[in-house]
């Protein structure tokens, strides 16, 4: 049952000399009771720093991290009553699973014997692995690892679960397992989590709320579909998402969008939402535009370069002037399809995101989907940061 | 055309013909290749350990009348034997045990960044590089009981100055530590290696979990370092079980025969008394005492390993 509060989180390596690396640059963000929080970005974002500094392995520079109110920012390891999953388990490698899980209750608690073997057999229960108690970390797969390392988080019952990559090490099939396993313990205990992937699906997938870091600062926290259907700017747009959005550079003239290869005709709403900008970046899903439409609507022809089957989709890329575009089309649509040929795409002004082309802020978003929220308000309304 | 063709098969044929058998494809039907590898390591081993180490054996057991015990029992049942026995483990086992215990200590401090390391740490290391016997000078000199520098020290200290080379006890911790100097760095060297290759997030779960520092290093870190440990120690015994220039030149076994050790003694009886047999049987002894440490450490490597 607990609160995270982050207030202006700072970190700078090699303070003052040339090599002066900002990593986290004001980040302020609440994380809710119970929450599963998400923080997503590419390496180098900051995602992991900030998580160290909550686990109290990096210093901060200045800001403050808060747990249920009491102030935790300059408060060792070990009194902040968290409990973190490694990327590569870091489980102890002489020790038993046991030993490995008992190991904190061991050595920081008032606990017995009896009652931390219980604590450990029920974790163990949990996370389906009695059965390797008394072996090593070196006798198990990297799956049975990974769960040991995160029965070691749950015996220890704290007040934040810290998460870094704790898939990545996984093969793709065993990650979509966990993945699901690791969100039905979430729910179960109820403990509020923070969870840390270079992956926007793992962060699509598993998150209540997620917060996209890009160069230290945090672009936008909101929920999976706020930010893909809401995105803040430019990066989060091209983040979220698989395929990534497409984004063409057009000139606004009236009511045209004119890009070197075709013109496209939007609504007077669109117009005002723009202003006076004439530059604008065009930003289209990959899933939003169809194959097919004739010259009296929007409709656009490109070359076909590539097509990839996945088995429920086909990606092709066809190039539109000098920019490549992906679809993401039916796999039975494709079938006509050849390389090299051209062909005719269409898609419909809800789908069309604009974004400024200089401060990569969103002006235009997904207009087709709104669903409402339970409380019958905006499930979308997105909450984001300047 | 039809001619061309035959000469492309007839090549194409040839290409995958058997070369003529050389001298090696006619010795493999004989003996597996492998042991013609390796008959040079062989034949170098046994001209150089194997044969002379028999002729140790043989020498050991030959009195003045073809095969006898006499040189084995004369040593069993010398008090001076005894002596020399108990000086080398009084050398080699305190020696050690220190060594390992401040070069583990100096790898701790070393994990640790702070200024100048890497320049402090070559300090460090100078000791190991230096002739055994150049540290047994200079520390023959620092003990000096008239121009010593340690005595010097103590007088301006206002302790008393010792004759720290003319005392049997005295002359041991000398020697001790002037060995202590010198391979000190040998452990710590090795012990920091192992204590780097610790991956880091190992030791911040262990910070994360609430442990100590002192808990930190008795269950993650020297658990790691353990196996690494135990082949230093055995090194470094093997190395002081032979060490006899720094004691040569410290005190040259003396004083009487207090800092003897088992090869200044074998070299004592086989080259200055000229009794070879008798230095043979001596020889096979510390030969015996070796290995059976030796096989106790071996022991617990493998212990340690299938705990891992």
């Amino acid at each position: 049952m607990s609160k995270l509060d982050i207030k202006q989180l700072r970190k700078v390596y090699n303070r003052g000399t040339d090599t002066e690396i900002v990593a986290v640059d004001d980040l302020s963000l609440t994380v809710d009771d119970g929450e599963f929080l998400v923080f997503v970005g590419p390496s180098g974002c900051g995602k992991s720093t900030t998580l160290r500094s909550i686990a109290g392995l990096e210093d901060v520079t200045s800001g403050s991290i808060r747990i249920d109110g009491r102030d935790i920012t300059g408060q060792k390891p070990k009194n902040r009553d968290i409990a973190m999953v490694f990327q590569n388990y870091a489980l102890y490698p002489h020790m038993t699973t046991r030993e490995n899980m008992s190991f904190g209750l061991r050595v920081n608690s008032m606990l017995d014997d009896d009652e931390i073997d219980a604590r450990v057999n029920e974790a163990a229960k949990m996370m389906g692995i009695s059965e390797l108690l008394e072996k090593r970390p070196g006798t198990l797969s990297g799956g049975q690892q990974q769960r040991v390392a995160l029965g070691r988080a749950i015996v220890r019952d704290p007040r934040v679960f810290l998460m870094d990559e704790p898939l990545s090490n996984l093969d793709a099939k065993l990650r979509i397992q966990m993945r699901a396993e690791l969100e039905t313990l979430q729910n179960k205990l109820g403990v509020t989590t923070i969870y840390v992937t270079h992956d926007q699906t793992e962060a699509m997938t598993m998150a209540d709320r997620i917060a996209v870091l890009d160069d230290g600062k945090l672009q936008q926290i909101g929920t999976p579909l706020e930010c893909y259907y809401k995105p803040a700017n430019q990066f989060v747009a091209e983040f979220i998402g698989s395929p990534t959005m497409n984004f063409l550079t057009v000139e606004r003239s009236g009511n045209r969008l004119v890009h070197d290869a075709f013109e496209f005709v939007v609504s007077n709403d669109t117009v005002d939402l723009c202003g006076d900008r004439t530059a604008l970046v065009m930003g289209l899903r990959p899933e939003d535009i169809d194959l097919g439409g004739d010259e009296t609507t929007n409709a656009v022809s490109g070359i076909v370069e590539v097509i990839q089957p996945t088995g429920d989709d086909a990606y092709i890329d066809i190039t539109i002037g000098d920019d490549t575009v992906t679809l993401d089309i039916d796999p039975e649509q494709s079938v006509g399809v050849s390389v090299g040929e051209e062909i005719t795409v269409s898609f419909d002004e809800e789908g069309v995101y604009l974004f400024d082309p200089q401060t990569e802020a969103t002006i235009k978003t997904n207009t087709e989907l709104e669903p409402a929220g339970p409380d019958g308000s905006d499930a979308l309304d997105t909450t984001t940061k300047p | 055309m039809a001619q061309e063709t035959s000469h492309c098969e007839t090549a194409g044929d040839s290409a995958y013909e058997r070369p003529a058998p050389d001298l090696f494809d006619r010795l493999e039907e004989y003996v597996d290749p492998k042991w013609i590898f390796v008959l040079p390591a062989v034949l170098y081993a046994a001209i150089l350990v194997v044969i002379p180490m028999i002729d140790l054996f043989a020498l050991s057991f030959t009195g003045h009348s073809g095969f006898s015990l006499a040189n084995y029992e004369q040593m069993v049942t010398d008090s001076n034997f005894h002596a020399i026995i108990v000086n080398t483990i009084m050398f080699v086992m305190p020696s050690t045990a220190i060594e390992l215990i401040l070069g583990v200590a100096l790898a701790l401090a070393f994990y640790r960044d702070f200024p100048f390391k890497e320049r402090v740490q070559t300090l460090f290391l100078i000791p190991m590089v230096l002739s055994p016997f150049a540290v047994g000078m200079m520390f023959r000199w620092f003990f000096d009981s008239s121009l010593g520098i340690v005595n010097y020290l103590f007088g301006q200290a206002g302790l008393p100055r010792f004759v720290w080379l003319g005392d049997a006890t005295l002359a041991m911790i000398s020697i001790i530590i002037a060995d202590v100097w010198q391979w000190t760095p040998f452990v710590f060297l090795l012990a920091y290696a192992t204590m780097k290759s610790i991956p880091e997030s190992i030791v911040e779960a262990a910070k994360i979990d609430g442990a100590s520092r002192w808990q930190r290093f008795r269950y993650v870190v020297l658990p790691h370092i353990y196996p690494v440990l135990l082949i230093t120690a055995l090194i470094k015994l093997i190395i002081a079980f032979k060490s006899s220039d720094k004691i040569f030149a410290m005190t040259n076994g003396g004083p009487g025969s207090a800092t003897k050790t088992m090869t200044m003694y074998i070299y004592e009886i086989t080259f200055e008394f000229g009794n070879f047999e008798r230095g043979a049987a001596a020889s096979v002894l510390f030969l015996v005492l070796i290995l059976v440490i030796g096989n106790v450490f071996v022991w617990l490597l493998r212990r340690t390993d299938r705990e891992v």
